[in-house]
């Protein structure tokens, strides 16, 4: 059998396809989204008619899938999902026979990262679209029963798209670096995704943070009304006249994609895992 | 098409294996040491899973990282490694299916090789229902699946049971007659003994011997051996024998009726045995060496070569 690009490909595919099926029979990433619906439910119930009267349909309906799905629940599922299918492999010691296959390391990370990219981001963009339809199906409540309109939602679906892929990337390098990724999941959304989104411009570090290119995103395509919730949430501290300044979204998106991979390569071709004896 | 080049490997400050050298071309081969004498990190550097600290392999002139060498060798670990949700059948399939086999290809291939080894029943239930003995067939699978020509298997009798090591003898047989290589690696000596043509010898890392069977035991003529003898009359049997130079010690089983004798020069006293066995008929009934299993030979090789045991 050659090792021309069509059998790197297949491999690929298959490494991808493998991916998947072990994430959707885990059902782990039901987890994560079954935190945010629940989350988004609480808060949903915890207003009454009259103050949800007071909001615009694309206002609320935006502030929530961005905090519950694009803030929250994306980066800790794209992250956590990305490492555990590398760190269960490992923990197994099935990685011991897989990496006895005819594959390279690199072909077989390529393809865990396509395959949890994707699981990830059709999970996200189908919680999206759950929240998007059970809120607008309710447009009678909003203020002058506007509900929310379309073009929320499939920005809200691009976005989540547009970022999983970094998420995954810096996930697959903490699972083959670290024993325990769930740590470095947490830490990395409290300390990156959190902190460091939301420090001033001047410090320089903000472009490597996936959730401020998500906000830029927004911020460009939806244009949100000055003063509400879900401006504010996409600013934070950011001054209203300079959004426009930062770096490009896309810019951030590559950048911190291909440092994920390269690094989660890298680490996974020079490593040796250990045999974990089960017998 | 296997070879081994001055291979060492270091963890920190420990040295797990110091320079290993040996080719292996055909038959099989047993890998025997106790545990913690370097064979499960030999095996992992031979089929790429660790790289040496010093040393090459090289598997038919390729670096054992390299794809094209992985389609020559199939590996079966000494741990439990599968995963429980899939069933046997579609676990090897997968398999395949990463070295770049087509999905229909993989999955006949996969039914066929866990046929023949066996799991004809049982292959398309899911691998958490399994025994011990039915995992490591399908680790033997995944194994042998991709037809390769050298086979390694390290400790894989560990916990069968004496029909399924029977049943994993018989495949291992099969393999070495069918021109791969098959090396297997096991603290248990007896297990190989039947087994191998050839047998490495690992102690603290290091290569003690190597060769046939027989050979190595030629080698070991100087050592001494024990021998068991039945009589009918061992007191007799043990007055003959005592004044004779070639028997350095010599104990008596009055219940079992039998004799045990140590010697450092085997040949010159199965020659006064003969000779006795001829004047005195039924003074001697049968005759075992006591030592002749691989057990006294590693045993022996390491006093021999001053190592601790």
């Amino acid at each position: 059998m050659n090792q021309g690009p069509i059998l790197v490909l297949r491999q690929i595919l298959e490494a991808a396809r493998q991916s998947t099926l072990r994430l959707v029979r885990t059902r782990l990433f039901l987890f994560f989204w079954g935190v945010a619906i629940l989350g988004g439910v609480l808060l949903y119930a915890a207003l009454p008619d009259e103050e949800l009267s007071r909001e615009r349909g694309d206002e609320f309906t935006g502030f929530v899938l961005y905090l519950l799905v694009l803030q929250f629940g994306l980066p800790l599922a794209g992250v956590h999902l990305a490492a555990t299918s590398l760190r269960d492999d490992i923990d197994r010691g099935t990685l011991g026979i897989i990496q006895t296959r005819a594959i390279s390391r690199a072909t077989l990370l390529f393809g865990r990262f396509l395959g949890t990219t994707f699981v990830v981001g059709v999970s996200a963009s189908l919680v999206l679209a759950i929240w998007f339809f059970a809120l607008q199906s309710h447009g009678d409540v909003w203020r002058h029963g506007i509900g929310p309109e379309n073009k929320l939602l499939f920005t809200m679906v691009k976005a989540a798209l547009f970022s999983v892929s970094s998420y995954t990337a810096l996930g697959l390098f903490f699972g083959a670096r670290l024993n325990r990724p769930i740590v470095a999941t947490v830490l990395f959304v409290a300390g990156i995704e959190l902190f460091v989104s939301n420090l001033p411009v001047e410090a320089g570090l903000r472009a490597w943070s996936p959730t401020d290119a998500v906000r830029r995103l927004l911020q460009i395509e939806l244009e949100p009304v000055a003063g509400s919730d879900f401006s504010q949430s996409l600013r934070g501290y950011l001054p209203e006249d300079r959004v426009r300044e930062f770096v490009e979204p896309w810019t951030v998106w590559a950048r911190v994609t291909a440092t994920g991979l390269f690094l989660a390569v890298w680490t996974f071709s020079s490593r040796e895992y250990a045999a974990r004896a089960k017998d | 098409m296997i070879l081994c080049s001055s291979v060492g490997k270091t963890f920190g400050q420990v040295a797990a294996l110091g320079e290993v050298s040996f080719e292996l071309d055909s038959g099989v081969v047993g890998l025997v040491g106790r545990n913690g004498a370097g064979k499960t990190t030999l095996m992992r550097i031979l089929v790429g899973l660790s790289r040496p600290s010093v040393g090459e392999v090289k598997i038919d002139g390729r670096s054992p990282t390299s794809p094209a060498a992985r389609r020559l060798v199939g590996y079966c670990p000494d741990f439990d490694s599968l995963y429980d949700e899939l069933t046997g059948a579609e676990f090897v399939a997968w398999m395949l299916r990463l070295d770049g086999v087509g999905a229909k290809a993989a999955k006949h291939r996969a039914r066929e090789v866990l046929d023949e080894l066996g799991l004809d029943e049982a292959m398309d239930r899911r691998i958490r229902t399994y025994s011990k003995g039915m995992r490591q067939r399908v680790r033997l699978g995944q194994a042998l699946a991709h037809r390769p020509k050298a086979v390694l298997l390290d400790e894989p009798m560990t916990g069968l049971d004496p029909v399924a090591r029977r049943e994993l003898s018989d495949e291992i047989h099969r393999l070495g007659q069918t021109g791969h290589i098959v090396l297997v690696s096991s603290h248990v000596l007896h297990e190989l003994e039947a087994l191998a043509d050839r047998v490495l010898l690992v102690h603290q890392g290091r290569l003690i011997a190597d060769g046939p069977v027989r050979d190595l035991r030629a080698k070991l003529e100087d050592r001494p051996h024990q021998l068991e003898l039945k009589s009918s009359n061992p007191r007799r049997l043990a007055e003959r024998l005592v004044p004779l130079a070639v028997v350095d010690s010599l104990t008596i089983d009055e219940e079992d009726d039998s004799l045990r004798i140590e010697t450092s020069a085997s040949e010159g006293l199965f020659r006064e045995l003969t000779e006795i066995g001829a004047d005195s008929e039924g003074l001697i009934e049968e005759l075992r060496v006591a030592d002749e299993g691989l057990d006294s030979v590693f045993s022996y090789l390491v006093a021999r070569r001053g190592l601790k045991a």
